[in-house]
């Protein structure tokens, strides 16, 4: 059976497809991510950066839990900041997802289905200038796997499409005949 | 002969080298090594600071895709160079090509570059297509930055088809010079596996040098080009892959390409007895 350059393409879009899928099947995204950028006055606010795949429900959290510098001797040490804030957060194609106002720590849910970033804005609404740490939270046990959903529609789409060539290249291949030689028959040349 | 029919040449080489299923156990090989190292991409930081650590991201991806594709394009490259030119020799098709108008320098340049240029383009579309599907939000980024992986693969792919056909013109046997070729290639590749960082932070003196090696010495050129500055290296910041400058790195990896082709090409235009 000869293979034609169809099979072949269907052959290399399904490898790409199948480990893929393989890929985003086996590995989601981390549990937590958790970040700090200095004290907000009151009144001020903060942007955050998120970037972060279209990997389904997460939570944005503000515990108001961060590491502090402790007197001199005992280095840093846990602290929790206890404050009234108002918490924003914009998708990347710019619509807004939350907006709610709250006393931290509080967590809101947040349904990530786009890639690019997630900008988190946290205004400080309180009477102290505290730090205000902000965290994104993808937690296992409601049986929610959180996976890059555009990785795997594109896997789904290279295994479909390139099954498909595949099946086409060798249905050519088996189904149709070969062009007979052009040119006169050996015997009539002799 | 003409500028077409070498071309014509080249193609029915690339057609015979990547025969199927080369290419597509190629794509695979790649695919799996890629795809094993790259996790899904998050970050939490400043608003203010988000377009310096997307573009580290993407430099970052970039390099650590580049990386893991290297010992499937040294493999490769290794192998299907010492197959094309062993088979050839031990088939006799050699012989009956070079009675051909065909020149020698046609013939070498020809088999040489039927292995090298698929590989470094298949080593660019990889990385630009894996590294582009985690920040397509910006594919000119993407792929201002994957452009560095080519010079880099070229280079690189040049010392490791030399090696393949240094090789396949001593060992003339087809079967043990593939497998020559797959472990020199190997062990020479295994070096830029090594975590020098860690090891320069033990002290460990003989891991200075390990980025003059020709694959470790590519990955270093890859992260200059991209522009990756490492973080906290101030305790080995006299090591010498950050005391070199990038066109060092350059002229080494260009000397490395041109140590053994070079010889080689003279060698086999001049001296190589096309049959025993």
């Amino acid at each position: 059976m000869r293979i034609n350059s169809t099979v072949r393409l269907g052959l290399i879009v399904l490898i790409l497809g199948v480990v893929l899928l393989f890929s985003v099947l086996s590995t989601h995204v981390g549990y937590s991510y958790k970040a700090t950028i200095g004290r907000v006055e009151p009144g001020d606010t903060f942007a955050y950066g998120l970037f972060l795949a279209p990997v389904g429900v997460g939570n944005i959290s503000l515990d108001g839990e961060t590491v502090v510098m402790g007197p001199e001797m005992d280095g840093p040490e846990d602290a929790t900041f206890v404050t009234f804030v108002r918490l924003v957060v914009v998708s990347p194609s710019g619509e807004t997802l939350v907006d709610m106002e709250g006393i931290v720590p509080f967590s809101v849910s947040v349904d990530f289905t786009e890639r690019g970033e997630y900008v988190v804005y946290v205004t400080n609404l309180g009477d102290e200038t505290v730090p205000i740490p902000v965290a994104a939270e993808f937690p296992r046990d409601n049986g929610v796997v959180n996976r890059e959903a555009d990785k795997f529609l594109v896997s789904i789409i290279l295994t479909v499409s390139g099954t498909a060539i595949l099946c086409i290249g060798l249905s050519a291949t088996l189904l149709i005949k070969p062009k007979k030689a052009v040119g006169r028959p050996v015997a009539d040349a002799v | 002969m003409s500028a077409r029919a070498n071309l014509a040449l080249l193609r029915a080489e690339v057609g015979k080298v990547w025969a199927s299923p080369i290419l597509e156990i190629t794509v695979a090989l790649m695919a799996v090594m890629t795809l094993m190292s790259v996790q899904p991409i998050t970050e939490l930081v400043r608003h203010s600071d988000f377009s310096s650590v997307f573009r580290s991201a993407v430099m970052g991806s970039v390099s650590a895709t580049a990386a893991s594709l290297m010992l499937p394009w040294v493999i490769m490259c290794g192998v299907l160079m010492a197959l094309s030119f062993a088979r050839d020799y031990e088939s006799g098709l050699m012989q009956s090509v070079l009675s051909t108008p065909v020149s020698r320098k046609t013939f070498f340049t020809v088999k040489f570059f039927a292995v090298v240029l698929p590989l470094m383009l298949l080593s660019w579309l990889l990385t630009t297509f894996f590294v582009g599907l985690s920040f397509y939000s910006d594919l000119l980024m993407v792929l201002r930055f994957s452009l560095c992986v080519l010079p880099v693969s070229f280079l690189s792919l040049m010392f490791c088809g030399g090696l393949g056909v240094l090789v396949a013109l001593v060992v003339k046997r087809t079967i043990p010079a593939v497998l020559t070729s797959l472990l020199a290639n190997f062990f020479i590749w295994y070096p830029a596996n090594i975590d020098t960082e860690w090891l320069l932070r033990e002290g460990v003196g003989y891991v200075n040098y390990l980025c003059l090696t020709p694959h470790e010495g590519a990955l270093v050129f890859l992260d200059r080009l991209l522009g990756i500055v490492p973080m906290g290296i101030s305790q080995i910041e006299d090591a010498l892959q950050f005391t070199l400058s990038t066109s060092s790195f350059a002229v080494l990896l260009i000397f490395y390409a041109c140590v053994l082709v070079i010889p080689l090409f003279v060698y086999f235009i001049r001296r190589f007895e096309v049959c025993e």
